[in-house]
């Protein structure tokens, strides 16, 4: 019976971790939403946020919901993006590393 | 006792043939990672928008002309606050600006705030001329920090500066990544809006279950107006996730073909050897059910396994290490992309439906192909 | 004292709804007393192994009765069928039917899985059985690499594992040669000798001549040898 046992051992281990981590989850959505979720939804009632900054590259992406009627997200929810950002990968290319410093007239260098 | 002899048999069974389950297996638990890797993500994703956009404002009054979006008057906020249920109305001036430099867009919007402190703001708001708070992204990207200056060219092509008051803290980076805050006129003067027009009107409603009679009442005072309740909005972000998961999932369909066409050829015959086995079985005294017990927990054995396996580390994959392959497709990218580790959330609806998916199909391949020689009288097996 | 077996005019035809059925059995009465050797006698296609099929309730007459110990079995629902043929018959195949890949002792243990035995149990019937047919050295190997002799008493060994009334035995000196027909023939008078019911059946004279067999059934297509056709 030795298969069996540790067959049965295995997917008990393995179905007490699945508690462990659901458990666990739960336990950290609960402090995630005691601890930062107050301090978000006073940042979005301040500033009356109404979506989340993720694709910020066209106003259709930036802000999906309040897009104008014709572009092309709001044609369809399956419609292909026109817009490059978004989509599913980033382009390969290099990225700038140009800075401004900007100095007031008279003020010391740094 | 009889349930344990048998899943000894089939297990003793599978490892007669040890490589060709073992591909099985590992196959499964990919397929079972990948999938639920899609389906945790997205209802995180989803989750993380719901939670954090319920207080946003109750209804946005856009202004439309032939179709496209255009800046609204002030005084349309008096006709909307005159309406029966709303509470204040808040003329909003905000927009996109692009930064040719970083070649990223920012997004400007404009807060008269009374109290200038945020927890999740490292200093304060800005309060005059010459004066802005910039999301974490901006800070990263343009290189500066609380106290630095920052230059915008406005509508005129000239080069305003500001003196940077607040940095938000990384925690808010999902919805303030890309945020540059600045009061209301210096903002107006950037963008060479008028005084008298603005880019949309926030409206509170008490009541939630009266936004929806107040936004047809909106579009009936202001027929050029546009009004976009809370859950529409909830539910673009809905739609999004969904899409997004469902383009993964539609690539991801290969695979799946790949794997039910194995499972078919599995179900649709029997080897020779198979259904002798099953014969001699039933010879030695094993009943119908015995026989499909066995075939029973040798499906499961292997489907079980993958399923525990497979969504076991899709969990630890998703939520410890903010699964970094199908993470970053199922996100996207941008320019300004906030770094954001999902929260947990556990769907137990979701996981018994993957489970059920995932399990009694492969189990149904397995008890099938049997269920004849199963049936048969062991003589007429004996005989094939 | 009853018979152990009646087998009241049985007729067994498979395929019945095909152009190809075929009548194996075509009205067979006969009884077997308890701790009988009988053979059942005749040549190729006269319906010996499907007569044995019916007496040990590996299938069902098309027509007629089989009764074992008293309870007619012909008609029983397949998990008792299943039941009685597994603790009252061990059956020795012609083929011997055993799983190349498993051990010696997992072939044997087979019909020990659905009774109400545990592992250990299992284990010790298994190697109590292969004591009897004198392979417990051998319980660890692969069926696949034993001799052809070797595989029949591992086949006898796995058809006593369960204690059983009757020893059915279809065409067991097929593929020995004389010195292993014999020795089976002297495991065969040392099983009678314990009370076990044999029923062989066989067209090799070594077997029917020799004096273990209590009597001889001849058969032909299908029939008793010498009983009217229908």
């Amino acid at each position: 019976m030795s298969r069996s046992r540790t067959y049965l051992t295995l997917a008990i281990l393995l179905l007490a971790t699945l508690g462990m981590l659901a458990s666990w989850a739960r336990q950290a959505a609960a402090d995630l939403d005691r601890n930062r979720l107050p301090a978000m939804r006073q940042l979005v009632r301040t500033l009356q946020l109404t979506d989340l900054a993720l694709w910020s590259e066209a106003r259709y992406t930036r802000h999906p919901a309040m897009a104008d009627l014709f572009s092309a997200f709001q044609d369809h929810p399956g419609a292909l993006e026109h817009f490059p950002a978004g989509s599913l990968l980033a382009p390969c290319g290099p990225r700038p590393e140009t800075t401004i410093v900007v100095r007031r007239h008279n003020e010391p260098p740094r | 006792m009889r349930q344990l002899k048998i899943l000894e048999y089939a297990l003793a069974s599978l490892l007669r043939r040890p490589g060709k389950n073992a591909a099985i297996l590992l196959v499964y638990t990919l397929m079972v990672a990948v999938l639920a890797t899609v389906l945790l993500l997205t209802h995180a994703l989803k989750s993380e928008a719901e939670n954090l956009l319920a207080d946003g404002p109750a209804l946005v009054v856009q202004r439309t002309m032939a179709g496209r979006h255009e800046l609204i008057p002030v005084t349309a906020a008096d006709t909307v606050a005159a309406i029966p249920g709303v509470g204040k109305v808040t003329p909003r001036v905000w927009g996109y600006y692009y930064d040719g430099l970083t070649e990223a867009n920012y997004t400007l919007l404009a807060v008269d705030s009374a109290d200038p402190a945020l927890e999740l703001l490292d200093g304060r708001l800005p309060q005059g001329d010459g004066e802005c708070a910039i999301g974490a992204g901006i800070a990263a990207v343009r290189r500066v920090g609380l106290n630095d200056d920052l230059i915008l060219i406005d509508a005129a092509n000239v080069g305003t500066i500001f003196t940077i008051t607040g940095v938000f803290k990384s925690a808010s980076r999902l919805l303030t990544e890309d945020l540059l805050v600045i009061p209301a006129e210096p903002l107006r003067r950037l963008f060479g809006m008028p005084a008298q027009l603005a880019t949309d009107l926030a409206v509170e409603i008490p009541n939630p279950g009266e936004i929806d009679t107040v936004a047809r009442k909106v579009k009936r005072l202001l027929p050029d107006a546009r009004p976009i309740t809370r859950s529409e909005l909830l539910r673009t972000y809905h739609a999004v996730f969904d899409w997004r998961g469902g383009m993964l999932l539609a690539i991801f369909a290969a695979s799946l073909l790949a794997f039910c066409i194995l499972a078919w050829d599995k179900a649709t015959g029997l080897s020779a050897g198979e259904r002798r086995e099953i014969g001699i079985l039933k010879a030695v005294g094993w009943d119908t059910a015995d026989v499909l017990l066995l075939k029973v927990w040798e499906g499961l054995a292997v489907s079980l396994l993958a399923f525990l396996l497979g969504f076991t580390g899709a969990f630890t994959l998703v939520f410890w290490w903010g699964a970094p392959l199908l993470g970053t497709v199922l996100r996207g990218w941008s320019t300004l992309f906030p770094e954001w580790q999902p929260t947990p959330h556990v769907d137990l609806y979701q996981i018994i439906t993957l489970a059920f998916l995932t399990i009694v199909p492969y189990i149904a391949s397995t008890v099938i192909p049997a269920w004849r020689a199963a049936v048969t009288d062991p003589d007429e097996v004996m005989r094939q | 004292m009853s018979p152990l077996i009646i087998v009241e005019a049985v007729r067994k035809t498979y395929h019945p709804q095909r152009p190809d059925a075929v009548e194996a059995v075509a009205g067979v009465s006969l009884q077997i007393a308890a701790g009988e050797t009988v053979v059942l006698r005749g040549p190729s296609g006269s319906g010996k192994t499907s007569l044995l099929s019916l007496i040990g309730c590996m299938a069902r007459p098309t027509s007629g009765r089989v009764i074992v110990a008293g309870q007619e079995v012909s008609r029983l629902p397949e998990r008792f069928l299943t039941m009685v043929r597994r603790r009252t018959f061990g059956f020795v195949f012609q083929q011997n039917h055993l799983i190349p890949e498993l051990s010696v002792r997992d072939n044997v243990m087979l019909p020990l899985y659905p009774e109400s035995v545990g592992a250990t149990e299992m284990v010790c019937r298994a190697m109590a059985a292969l004591d009897e047919v004198e392979l417990a050295p051998l319980a660890g190997r692969r069926v696949r690499y034993l001799s052809g002799g070797e595989q029949q008493r591992v086949a006898i060994a796995r058809a006593l594992v369960n204690r059983p009334q009757v020893l059915i035995a279809d065409e067991p000196t097929a593929h020995l040669d004389r010195r292993l027909s014999r020795e089976l023939l002297e495991r065969f008078t040392a099983l009678k000798q314990t009370g076990l019911t044999l029923v062989i059946a066989t067209h090799d004279p070594l077997v029917c001549d020799h004096p273990v067999i209590d009597r001889i059934i001849d058969l032909r297509d299908g029939r008793l040898d010498g009983s009217p056709a229908p």
